[in-house]
């Protein structure tokens, strides 16, 4: 299979961390968010405390994956070209 | 007593000076847990708990919660409550920092305060007892200048809350303020009125006394458990504070902008964003007692009368309404308005809802340069901090937006009501329900009204087996919805009552909160009897709610919210099905069609004992 880039924009916390609003990520057709996050992780290393591995039931709370515009779950597909957007929302203050 | 609670209540009548403490009995303090629990318990015993809010007889209560003064993480908040005079209802409001802490260490779990004195006073709490004592020399302070004085002149250790001179003028919009120039504010519904009412202009606390934990080993346990998972999860907060919600919140649409009508305001957020904030004006953090995270923050002012000076940092709900609602990018202007309103002691969140409303009445020519004295354009953030000016000094049209939204639409009429955002008279804190329908039922169905703090927030990502939920739910979906709230509500109101910050919610897990509460208390409470005293709490809100004359069509949202859809943006085109989730709404917390509690439930929950004879059941 033929491996291509995803770009990645970052928001808030996460851009600050990685000190750029955006990455590129190797991607391999598709593949889940869940592993989508675990590169990026292994990618940027100031991330992992601030971006939880995405099977850990705690992660749902305080990071979303938006995948062109709409939410993600840990088990939706990213493919090529995708509109990937990881954000921290949260309220209050 | 078993638990930590002195089981003492500190009654102060200012009309008569007189100072009565009243013993409560352990077994209350276990079915409403203590803070805002307790607060709805005190105000129910009162005769004149349903007066209007700024007659001298309307009650203010003051609470702490059982983990108040205990290791346990963010558990320094105090609750205050009483008749809102902004929307004529249940109001309650709450705030970190140190003064529940030393409240409680005076040996009182909670206030009572009624009456009204004759000239201005302030109250001192310490080890020794209660006095009342002039404060001609600090009205008409503002809120930093006054707790700096009050401190001096009591006890420099000690902890002050007051009011401001916006509460001085009873302004619907008054809040409540403490911790200096860091001003952690108890903003909501006006209840800084209520003490400018009664000629109260702060209060100090400054007991010594430690709080008693039943197992010291067992909190100590659970506390090495938990910490690093409350400090792990608090880390966006620790970075930007509330501040770094900003971009996220505008990714989803759940961020509203220009008076809830622009669904994507993406590229212009990050100009107001944590980040920005952090680059521009951070110079350090605050921390309340205790607390692992330190999401507070303290920022340099730019411009204005206290350019130069260091203070509290403006949070995510006043960036995104002096920010996004009023299409205002300039930074430097936002910090200013955040800094005058905490020194006024005003709301930004409902002061910031109404510029807003007076920006739109502008581009419609409902308001015209004459009633407002200058122009007044979306962006134009000289005019914004003219408008807020204006509402402090009580000058010019200053007069009618401090009644907040819904009164200043009534009195200016020309169908200004349809933009004038509010839920039972509350204007809505900077959450879209159209980007989450779970937002939807909660505004609508809250005792307080339009809230962010009585159903965390965005609770679709919550997992919570405890309470039948084991995976997120889709955010625009509706079904079972309403039970998600309800059970959430109940949840988060347990937060409420203990004093203990929401922002650790989606870090402890439900077991280990029991065992703190227990550890701390020697209590043995069960989680289900746990989750009962959020759920008696918010159902003894809803009765008093009831005799204030609401009815299940207050139940609601603004027409915009559920009839107007956003055009561009993460939530484009969806509207919540209020009229599905209110319902199930119902029929999840057993309260009948007219939205009043079963006598069924009232039974189960205790609530029959406690509900004055006078009060309607039905």
């Amino acid at each position: 299979m033929s491996e291509a880039k995803l770009l990645i924009k970052l928001l808030g916390v996460f851009a600050a961390q990685a000190a750029t609003d955006s990455l590129l990520v190797d991607i391999d057709g598709c593949m889940p968010v869940h592993e989508l996050i675990r590169r990026v992780r292994e990618q940027v290393p100031p991330l992992v405390d601030y971006l939880p591995d995405m099977n850990d039931p705690d992660s749902q709370q305080s990071v979303m994956v938006l995948v062109n515009k709409k939410i993600a779950s840990p088990d939706t597909l990213v493919r090529p070209g995708d509109q990937t957007t990881i954000v921290s929302p949260f309220g209050g203050g | 007593m078993g638990s930590d609670y002195a089981g003492r209540v500190l009654r102060i009548d200012l009309s008569a000076r007189s100072v009565e403490t009243q013993i409560i009995a352990d077994s209350v303090f276990r079915s409403f847990l203590g803070g805002n629990g307790i607060c709805a318990y005190l105000m129910a015993q009162e005769a004149a708990a349903l007066d209007p809010p700024l007659s001298p007889c309307s009650p203010l209560i003051f609470a702490t919660g059982p983990l108040t003064g205990t290791r346990a993480p963010g558990s320094g908040r105090y609750a205050v409550a009483g008749r809102s005079p902004l929307t004529g209802i249940w109001g309650d409001s709450d705030s970190g920092g140190h003064w529940g802490e030393r409240l409680k260490g005076t040996g009182f779990d909670a206030l009572v305060i009624v009456g009204r004195s004759l000239d201005p006073i302030y109250i001192w709490i310490n080890d020794e007892g209660v006095t009342l004592r002039s404060a001609e020399g600090i009205w008409g302070r503002d809120t930093f200048d006054s707790q700096a004085l009050l401190l001096a002149e009591t006890d420099p250790n000690g902890s002050a809350l007051c009011i401001g001179p916006s509460g001085e003028k009873l302004l619907p919009l008054a809040c409540i303020i403490t911790e200096g120039s860091h001003a952690r504010a108890a903003g909501r519904c006006g209840l800084g009125a209520v003490m400018g009412s009664k000629n109260l202009k702060g209060i100090v606390a400054s007991g010594t006394s430690r709080v008693r934990v039943a197992d010291p080993g067992g909190l100590e346990e659970s506390l090495k458990r938990v910490l690093p998972r409350v400090a792990k999860g608090g880390a966006r907060l620790r970075e930007f504070g509330t501040a770094g919600a900003v971009a996220g919140n505008a990714a989803i649409a759940d961020m509203p902008a220009k008076n809830w009508t622009v669904g994507d305001w993406v590229a212009e957020s990050k100009s107001i964003d944590g980040a920005a904030l952090a680059a521009e004006f951070s110079v350090g953090r605050y921390r309340c007692p205790g607390c692992v995270v330190g999401c507070g923050r303290v920022v340099k002012i730019k411009t204005g009368t206290h350019a130069g000076t260091v203070a509290g940092g403006p949070e995510y709900e006043t960036l995104a309404g002096f920010g996004a609602q009023c299409l205002v990018t300039d930074l430097a202007a936002i910090v200013e308005l955040n800094d005058t309103c905490n020194r006024e002691g005003l709301d930004t969140i409902s002061t910031s809802a109404v510029a807003a409303f007076a920006f739109e009445a502008y581009e419609r020519g409902i308001l015209t340069d004459v009633e407002i004295g200058r122009p007044l354009r979306w962006g134009d953030s000289e005019a914004l901090v003219y408008l807020v000016d204006q509402i402090a000094k009580q000058e010019g049209i200053g007069v009618l937006l401090a009644k907040g939204v819904r009164e200043a639409a009534a009195a200016l009429g020309h169908g200004s009501e349809e933009f004038a955002l509010h839920v039972k008279g509350l204007e809505p804190p900077l959450h879209d329900p159209r980007a989450l329908s779970s937002l939807a039922i909660s505004y609508a169905s809250m005792p307080r009204g339009a809230c962010h703090r009585g159903c965390s927030h965005h609770v679709e990502r919550f997992v919570v087996p405890e309470l039948g939920y084991d995976k997120a739910l889709d955010r625009f979906a509706w079904e079972d919805k309403a039970r998600l709230v309800a059970a959430m509500q109940d949840y988060a109101e347990v937060f409420n009552c203990l004093k203990l910050c929401q922002f650790m919610m989606s870090s402890i897990p439900m077991g280990e909160l029991v065992n703190w509460v227990n550890a701390i208390t020697g209590w043995g409470l069960t989680t289900a009897e746990l989750l009962c005293g959020g759920e008696r709490s918010n159902n003894l809100k809803r009765m008093y709610n009831l005799q204030c004359g609401l009815s299940t069509a207050d139940d609601s949202l603004p027409k915009r919210l559920l009839t107007e859809k956003l055009p561009t943006g993460g939530a484009a085109d969806y509207l919540p099905p209020l009229h599905l989730m209110l319902p199930e709404y119902y029929e999840a917390r057993a309260w009948d069609a007219a939205g009043i509690p079963t006598p069924d439930k009232l039974r189960d929950l205790g609530l029959n004992d406690v509900l004055p004879a006078s009060w309607s059941r039905g």
